[in-house]
């Protein structure tokens, strides 16, 4: 029996542009057990990353309340709050300050939340970079001089620094090329199993989805299609919605296509 | 640093700038050592020699009271890159702070200092210079205040434009989440990123400060004598074109090589840096 | 008659910084024949964008380049005309697609402006009317419903898939013999990028347009080329016909490249031989303590 970790009941969050108002999530309920890893997908403009900064309280939502291991959190995050829950983005080049090393970076998460004496935090450091996949020197570097593998490597770690059991991952490996990518999905999946971490996985690319979450759930302008287990929402999608997006993957492998011709089929 | 070395070396006009401004710099520091009558920066009359036109020892003539030009120039050189200095350690330091603020939290913030900002840039800088140095007495801190609030309002702008394109990059949204504070994304995140603009920028500005500082002697209102000036001193010398040349050519021609020596290297600067934006 | 639309030979290019020279390319050569749909694939900073400009005679302006080799289009070495000349192929016989739609299309114009510029450049003396005339029927051909709405906005009023519509419209209304598409709607979520894929395939199609196609999404190069090379390190490591490489891929990176793409139709993150030390590497480090991205 898995605790519930995350909870979102009806969650809804609309912007003003100018006169007009965006509902960007209306009414999004959705529940997230310990260790899990669920994708949020849909095309661009959908909701994703809007749901994203509302369980990581970057704004608070219109109606609605977010819970974090039961207890409902607050519109204005407390430090400790801030703590529970942490966001790789996709582009690591910006995610990173160009001016401050990998190191000092890092160091941040420390420093705010007094994780460890002051005079231990360089070794803590090193054992994050290395639990990446870095050597420990790399504290040392600017971004500058990483690759965007590395960079991506060294935002997760600065995510791990602050000990949150929840990590938001919005579009993590969009920015790279399918190796790098293979390898950053594997110290993810490798992460999550050693520190028994949660995951909220956005993106838009549907066959990372399949390799990586145990749960789909689809968007479409800011409402939920569809949710389910990854293999039933691949293999036998209800909504028409869900089948488009498949069928729209590009794909290499014979029994791929297969799929998707089945699945335009059924879209008729 | 090789490679600030090689970028300087490798352009004819930043290298320039470096030996421009290196003999400035020397020559106010040194000047005590270098002109020939130091004596000659103070109130000093010598009627026998006045208004002599450049010859061995004064190689660049006498002014009117007789005191050699020379030495007075390099004297109003130590003048006005000190002026330059500080009135950039003063004005710098406001235009950040304003600028990071209004940047950085925006909203009634911002609407405050940028509208502040946007009045002063708004006052054609020497009628604000002037206003402020008319009701206040002409003395040397005097202008170093009027030239620093006609400065400040550049770099509030400057660092409010760059922190808003700053503020949207994902490190910003990164140590937000982590829970740091307002104070240390602005000065510890921020700031650096906007750092080479603004050296590059100040880099500019010591030429023109030290500009509008002649301007406003020229006009009667900066440094009073005797303490030599280069603005006051092309002032002076102005009613006896095209006779007594020598009173004008020279401290014009001090003005424009230090002038002329910060833009280079403020260009320079910039391609080191990088802050192109 | 029947030189190749584009003959890369031995392709060189390096660029000279502060800290030294960085090899960039060293040695491609490729070509694509009349009709011809070719892809380039290979990693981030493997050197695809550096030779789709130097094709575009881009990089040869450049100071700090050191460019060797030949780029024969249609039998002529771009290296031996001049800059003019260069200058007046591109946007006529040959044309470019950027990744970025967006911040490829000049902010400040709206698009009819940009398109009439387009089409100035193959038939300078083209009237307003013209111009707007032809901009209306090639939008319409890359499925733009309201080209007039259109033609009327500017760039950033447009979404991302519209953008790369217009660009792909712009890229081929002078019916150009080449089209190189730099990763084209990497930019856009996958249903857009996929119809704005199929439009492009069925525009090249109809105007037998040769095209350069560059690209690390294995999926799209393998739906819509014929001729597929890869580039590693800024070598060509392997060519062939786009189905063959996929079924019997021979160089290990090729290998690695193919099962690093995930399925959707298998669960479990892809398995794949790769002496990682090779992959994370940092790519070429500029500057070791770089303080500019
Ligand atoms: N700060 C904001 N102000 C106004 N509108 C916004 C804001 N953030 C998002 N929106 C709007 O809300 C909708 C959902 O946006 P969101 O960024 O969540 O989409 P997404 O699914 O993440 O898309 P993508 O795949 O392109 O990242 C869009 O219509 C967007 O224009
Ligand atoms: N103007 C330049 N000056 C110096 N180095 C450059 C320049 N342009 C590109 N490079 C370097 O050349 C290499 C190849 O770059 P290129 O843009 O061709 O890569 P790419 O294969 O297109 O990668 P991506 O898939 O990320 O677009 C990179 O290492 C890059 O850093
Ligand atoms: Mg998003
Ligand atoms: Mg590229």
């Amino acid at each position: 029996m898995t605790s519930i970790h995350l909870a979102l009941r009806s969650v809804s969050k609309s912007f003003r542009v100018g006169a007009r108002s965006v509902r960007a999530v209306e009414g999004i309920s959705v529940e997230v057990a310990e260790g899990e890893c669920l994708a949020i997908v849909g095309e661009s403009g959908s909701g994703k990353s809007t749901l994203a900064n509302l369980v990581l309280g970057v704004y608070a939502p219109d109606a609605g309340s977010i819970m974090l291991d039961g207890a409902t959190l607050p519109a204005r995050r407390s430090l400790a709050n801030r703590r529970m829950v942490q966001l790789v983005q996709q582009n690591p080049l910006s995610s990173l300050n160009p001016k401050r090393t990998v190191g000092a970076s890092i160091r941040l998460s420390l420093d705010v939340h007094g994780i460890g004496k002051p005079s231990s935090r360089a070794s803590r450091i090193g054992w994050l970079l290395e639990e990446v996949g870095l050597p420990a020197e790399f504290a040392e570097r600017s971004p500058a001089a990483l690759s965007g593998g590395q960079r991506q490597r060294v935002a997760i770690a600065r995510a791990l620094a602050c000990e949150s059991r929840l990590v938001v991952l919005d579009e993590p490996t969009s920015s790279l090329d399918v190796i790098v990518q293979a390898r950053i999905l594997r110290l993810l999946k490798d992460l999550r199993a050693a520190r028994g971490l949660t995951y909220v996985f956005i993106t838009h690319d549907l066959a990372v989805v399949r390799n990586v979450a145990d749960r789909v759930m689809v968007l479409k302008e800011g409402a939920r299609v569809e949710i389910g287990e990854t293999a039933r929402i691949f293999t036998c999608p209800e909504h028409a919605y869900t089948r488009g997006l498949i069928a729209a993957s590009p794909v290499i492998a014979q029994e791929e296509q297969d799929l998707r011709d089945r699945l335009r089929q059924g879209i008729g | 640093m090789r490679r600030s070395l090689a970028i300087i070396s490798a352009n004819p006009m930043s290298l320039t700038g470096v030996i421009l401004i290196a003999l400035v710099v020397v020559s106010a520091a040194l000047a005590d050592f270098i002109a020939p009558f130091p004596a000659h920066r103070g109130a000093v009359v010598d009627f026998a020699n006045f208004n002599q036109p450049p010859k061995w020892p004064n190689i660049m003539g006498t002014d009117l009271v007789g005191r050699d030009l020379f030495s007075r120039i390099l004297y109003a050189y130590r003048i006005s890159l000190i002026l330059g200095v500080v009135v950039l350690a003063l004005a710098v330091p406001v235009g950040i702070v304003a600028g990071l603020a209004a940047g950085y939290i925006g909203g009634r913030t911002q609407f405050v200092l940028m509208r502040t900002t946007d009045v002063f840039l708004s006052i054609p800088p020497l009628v604000l210079a002037m206003s402020i140095m008319g009701v206040l007495e002409p003395t040397l801190a005097n202008g170093m205040m009027a030239v620093t609030a006609m400065w400040w309002p550049w770099y509030s702008r400057l660092v409010f434009n760059i922190t808003l394109a700053e503020k949207e990059e994902g490190y910003v949204l990164a140590a937000e989440l982590i829970g740091a504070s307002r104070l240390h994304i602005m000065f510890r995140e921020i700031l650096p990123n906007c750092l080479p603009a603004i050296i590059t920028k100040m880099t500019l500005d010591l030429g023109f400060v030290i500009l509008i500082a002649s301007s406003l002697s020229f006009l009667g209102l900066g440094v009073q004598p005797p303490t030599p000036d280069l603005g006051s001193m092309v002032a002076q010398g102005a009613s006896y074109l095209p006779d007594s040349w020598w009173l004008t050519v020279f401290p014009g021609l001090a003005i424009l090589v230090a002038v002329f020596g910060f833009n280079l290297l403020g260009d320079a600067l910039r391609d080191i840096l990088g802050a192109d934006r | 008659m029947n030189a190749p639309t584009l003959d890369i030979r031995d392709l060189r290019l390096s660029f000279a910084g502060y800290s030294g020279t960085v090899d960039v390319l060293h040695g491609i050569s490729l070509t694509v024949r009349r009709e011809e749909r070719v892809a380039l694939v290979g990693e981030s900073g493997s050197g695809k964008s550096v030779t789709a400009r130097s094709v575009l005679g881009l990089m040869q302006s450049l100071q700090e380049t050191r460019i060797s080799g030949d780029i024969l289009f249609e039998g002529t070495d771009l290296g031996s005309m001049k800059e003019s000349e260069r200058r007046r192929l591109r946007g006529t016989r040959m044309s470019m697609i950027f990744q970025d739609p967006v911040s490829s299309l000049n902010p400040v114009f709206r698009i009819g402006v940009l398109f009439r510029e387009v089409l100035a450049r193959s038939n300078p003396g083209i009237s307003a009317r013209e111009a707007r005339e032809r901009a209306t029927a090639v939008l319409s051909e890359v499925s733009i419903r309201e080209p007039d709405r259109v033609l009327d906005s500017y760039p950033f009023q447009l979404s991302g898939g519209m953008n790369q519509r217009v660009m792909i419209a712009m890229a081929l209304v002078n019916e150009p013999a080449l089209l190189v598409a730099d990763e084209p709607g990497t930019a856009l979520d996958v249903t857009v990028q996929d119809q704005t894929l199929r439009l492009m395939h069925r525009l090249v199609l109809e105007h037998r347009t040769s095209v350069l196609f560059i690209s690390h999404n294995l999926g799209i190069v393998r739906e819509f080329t014929d001729r597929l090379y890869v580039i590693y390190r800024g070598r060509i490591v392997e060519e062939g016909p786009t189905q063959a490489v996929f079924q019997s891929p021979g160089h290990p990176y090729t290998r690695a490249l193919l099962a690093a793409v995930p399925r959707i139709t298998r669960n479990g993150i892809p398995e794949f031989d790769a002496d990682p030390a090779l992959f994370d590497a940092p790519r070429i480090v500029h500057e070791p303590t770089g303080d500019r991205p």
